[in-house]
């Protein structure tokens, strides 16, 4: 379930989990009707941080 | 690991990126470019970004390592088919593409690749000459 309060986790331990965490991450912000151009940066700094990891 | 290819156009290579690379993609990526820049004697190298919904440091990094690269290889590297929502996310982080040339499209972005082609034609002719020919975006191709 992907909405507005709703709390998601998600381990990241490899290159492929960035990916799952973008798709993670911009489902939710989709859900809670974020403009594309909103999504793009939410996703940008999600992608970040997970590549960081 | 994606092993992206690398199409000949001209004298031109085309890289379409199509998913999110690993850095083991990336640098077999630019091992490739660097072996096919050489092989055909590339003036650039164009990077189709169209079905890229994100550009995150990381990918910036390899736009500028790739562009770093073709340089020393006498070649320049153009970005094409960036998304809006992308221009300004990459502008909103404060990442600067640096050494990379961007074009809306890949026409244009070919068109970038043979005015500079001619334009350092024109320096390697006249080492001064930079200042008397600007080269304007309405300059037809030679």
């Amino acid at each position: 379930m992907t909405g507005a309060g709703s709390v998601a986790q998600m381990p990241i331990r490899t290159g492929a989990d960035v990916v799952r965490v973008r798709q993670l991450v911009r489902g939710h912000a989709q859900a809670v009707r974020l403009s594309l151009v909103n999504q793009t940066k939410l996703v940008t700094a999600a992608s970040e941080l997970a590549r960081n990891m | 690991m994606e092993r992206v290819l690398i199409l000949q156009l001209g004298n031109a290579l085309l890289v379409s990126i199509q998913l999110y690379l690993q850095d083991d993609s990336v640098v077999a990526l630019q091992e490739d470019l660097a072996e096919r820049i050489v092989a055909i004697g590339a003036a650039g190298v164009v990077i189709d970004i169209s079905a890229v919904e994100i550009v995150d440091s990381f990918t910036g990094r390899m736009f500028a390592s790739i562009a770093a690269l073709s340089r020393v290889l006498d070649a320049e590297t153009v970005v094409v088919g960036m998304r809006p929502a992308v221009a300004i996310t990459l502008v909103e982080l404060g990442l600067p593409l640096e050494g990379v040339h961007t074009a809306l499209d890949l026409e244009k972005g070919l068109a970038i690749l043979d005015r500079l082609a001619a334009r350092r034609g024109i320096e390697d002719a006249h080492p001064d000459a930079d200042a008397e020919q600007p080269v304007t975006p309405s300059a037809p191709a030679p």
